[in-house]
């Protein structure tokens, strides 16, 4: 489970990005975060997905305080236990999409480079590149290149799966699919998935939805309509 | 393992960059390695010649006469020679004689001139012809003269063909040369007439001793050193002392080493702009790639491991420079060795020198844009596009 407890970010400049903000997540939840842009959902993402240590408050990740850690243990917890997606994709353009898969797994601790290739194999086939293998990224249609992204997110079994706007930069046919993969991540693993969206049909996909405005979270605001 | 393969897909990425910033580590390790072969190669060369005359069991002995003049025959005697051959452990002496000249008077029909005479040598100036002959025919009364003996001996006319008197010998000048002064070889005559008649009187400045097997070397000609230096006919006239064939190195030795420190100079010069052209490109580098190293920390990569990453490119890169620089180096060697009278050699050790000093430079120069990677906020990595 994660929970954090109120939250707040202050910019240097004075500008309260999040103020107060009180949010559980039980394991196996889908949860969309919406709001308009400039409400601070991708500060508040960052902070869920530790990938901002500069924050008031307190996160808790499976009972367990992150506030006080160091930067080795945030990257360790990042590393095994997060996964992210990505608006833009975010993979490195000479890398193939093997070499893009594998990268988690290079700072993993847990697992073996013999373990590397089924399990970079096995994700691949979960989100339907098989033959993609040795491809590059620019070679790719932007719903592969966000199904190479969700591969690599998921390749170290992570409980917990943070989307940006994942479908932010697709058509809607293709954000689609997208999200079908994330709902069945989510139906057959069990995965925790945080997801920001704008999109009320892709926020649609997910089993409870809170609002972000003006720094501030608000829960079941049109949550009733949607569930 | 990983970071070097990630380090030499980078540069492999940015071949042509990359080699101009190596351009500078090449050149300096080049000139490491070239300064530090033929030192190696002169050491070895003076190991070798001092353990051939380790090995050998023979030393010399040389005698340096106090008096200035030219004539004086003070040196080592049959009686000394004697005395020397008498300590325990020398099994032979020789005299020999350093200097090659005789000072003696030319006269011709009341014209005379001072000045020194030698043997022929192959290499000596004069007619071709006369030079061939004299060095073929070793009891030959024929000379050769100078221009200036010439002069001083015949004023205007030409000496050829005609009698010259040395001490109670008559013989015939067959040729002039060109060179000579006051003080060089004016007269030369064959090596047999040379041996026979004025070589007989020629002080003896130099005793060749053979030590019998199995005694030890240094000690028998401290030994021979103090008795002469007691017992010696001329010891009032001048002084002994045992021939080190290193004094004559050390001289050069020590010039090289002056080389050695400019080289070197050069070297360190041009590997601390070498460095600072490793610095620049990381910098380069890392700021190029602030995606990368936002997407690898946001999947777990700690700080230390980007530092890491950065860190490894940065020495792989001076160590391919480095391992360029030792293969022009080695070219280089090849190159100075048709030049040097001794063969200049690569030293593993040499070898080692280099690759440790271009991780340094490295390691050195890297450090601060690895750093910088390394500390960069990963909200503000991720954010750029």
């Amino acid at each position: 489970m994660l929970k954090v407890k109120n939250v707040g970010k202050t910019y240097a400049n004075d500008f309260k990005a999040l103020t107060d903000i009180n949010l559980e997540v039980p394991d196996g939840e889908f949860l969309a975060i919406m709001g308009p842009s400039g409400s601070g959902k991708s500060t508040l993402i960052n902070i869920l997905g530790l990938l901002d240590s500069d924050y008031t408050g307190d996160y808790f990740l499976k009972n367990e305080n992150y506030k006080q850690s160091d930067d080795a243990t945030l990257s360790g917890v990042r590393g095994d236990k997060i996964g992210f997606v990505f608006q833009n994709f975010k993979l490195l353009s000479s890398y193939t999409v093997y070499e893009n898969i594998e990268i988690p797994l290079i700072y993993s601790k847990t697992k073996t480079i013999t373990d590397r290739k089924s399990v970079i194999n096995e994700v691949i086939e979960q989100v339907g590149l098989q033959g993609k293998e040795n491809s590059l990224p620019s070679e790719l249609s932007g719903g592969q290149q966000q199904r190479v992204a969700i591969a690599r997110a998921i390749v170290n079994n992570p409980n917990l799966l943070i989307a940006d706007e994942p479908t932010g930069a697709l058509d809607s046919k293709t954000s689609l699919e997208i999200m079908n993969i994330f709902k069945h991540l989510n139906e057959t693993f069990n995965t925790t998935i945080i997801m920001v969206t704008h999109d009320q049909e892709v926020a649609d996909f997910a089993m409870r939805t809170v609002h972000i405005r003006d720094g501030r979270l608000y829960e079941n605001e049109k949550s009733v309509v949607s569930d | 393992m990983e970071n070097l393969t990630i380090a030499l897909r980078s540069i492999m990425k940015n071949k042509n960059r990359n080699f101009l910033t190596m351009l500078g580590i090449i050149i300096g390790i080049a000139s490491v390695i070239a300064i530090l072969a033929v030192g190696d190669g002169f050491t070895q060369s003076i190991t070798k010649e001092l353990g051939k005359d380790n090995a050998s069991n023979k030393v010399s002995l040389s005698y340096a006469t106090n008096s200035s003049d030219i004539n004086s025959t003070d040196g080592f005697t049959q009686g000394d020679a004697a005395l020397m051959s008498d300590v325990d452990g020398v099994q032979s002496v020789k005299l020999a004689s350093y200097d090659n000249t005789r000072s003696v008077k030319l006269s011709n029909r009341g014209n005379s001139a001072k000045t020194y005479l030698g043997p022929v040598k192959k290499s000596s100036d004069g007619p071709k012809n006369v030079v061939k002959s004299l060095l073929a025919d070793k009891n030959s009364y024929n000379i050769i003269i100078s221009k200036s003996i010439e002069k001083d001996l015949f004023k205007d006319e030409s000496a050829i063909g005609k009698p010259v008197q040395i001490g109670d010998d008559m013989f015939i000048v067959q040729g002039v040369s060109d060179s000579g002064d006051d003080y060089s070889t004016n007269v030369l005559v064959s090596k047999g007439t040379y041996k026979r008649i004025f070589n007989a009187n020629s002080n003896k400045d130099q005793a060749k001793l053979t030590i019998e097997n199995g005694k030890n070397k240094k000690k028998v000609s401290k030994a021979v050193l103090k008795k002469i230096k007691a017992n010696g006919e001329f010891r009032h006239e001048g002084s002994y002392h045992i021939d080190d064939p290193t004094e004559a190195m050390k001289s050069f030795q020590k010039v090289l080493n002056s080389v050695t420190y400019f080289v070197a100079l050069v070297a360190g010069i041009s590997l601390l702009i070498a460095g600072i052209g490793v610095m620049n490109v990381m910098y380069i580098t890392v700021s190029e790639r602030r995606n990368e190293i936002g997407i690898r920390r946001a999947f777990g990569a700690t700080a230390n491991n980007i530092r890491n990453q950065f860190l490894t490119e940065s020495i792989v890169l001076c160590v391919i420079g480095g391992i360029i620089g030792i293969i022009l180096g080695y070219l280089a060697v090849l190159v100075i060795n048709a030049f040097l009278p001794f063969k200049a050699v690569i030293t593993i050790y040499s070898i080692l020198i280099s690759l440790l000093v271009s991780s340094a430079v490295g390691l050195l120069f890297g450090f601060i844009p690895s750093n910088k990677a390394a500390k960069s906020s990963l909200v503000g990595l991720l954010k750029e596009e």
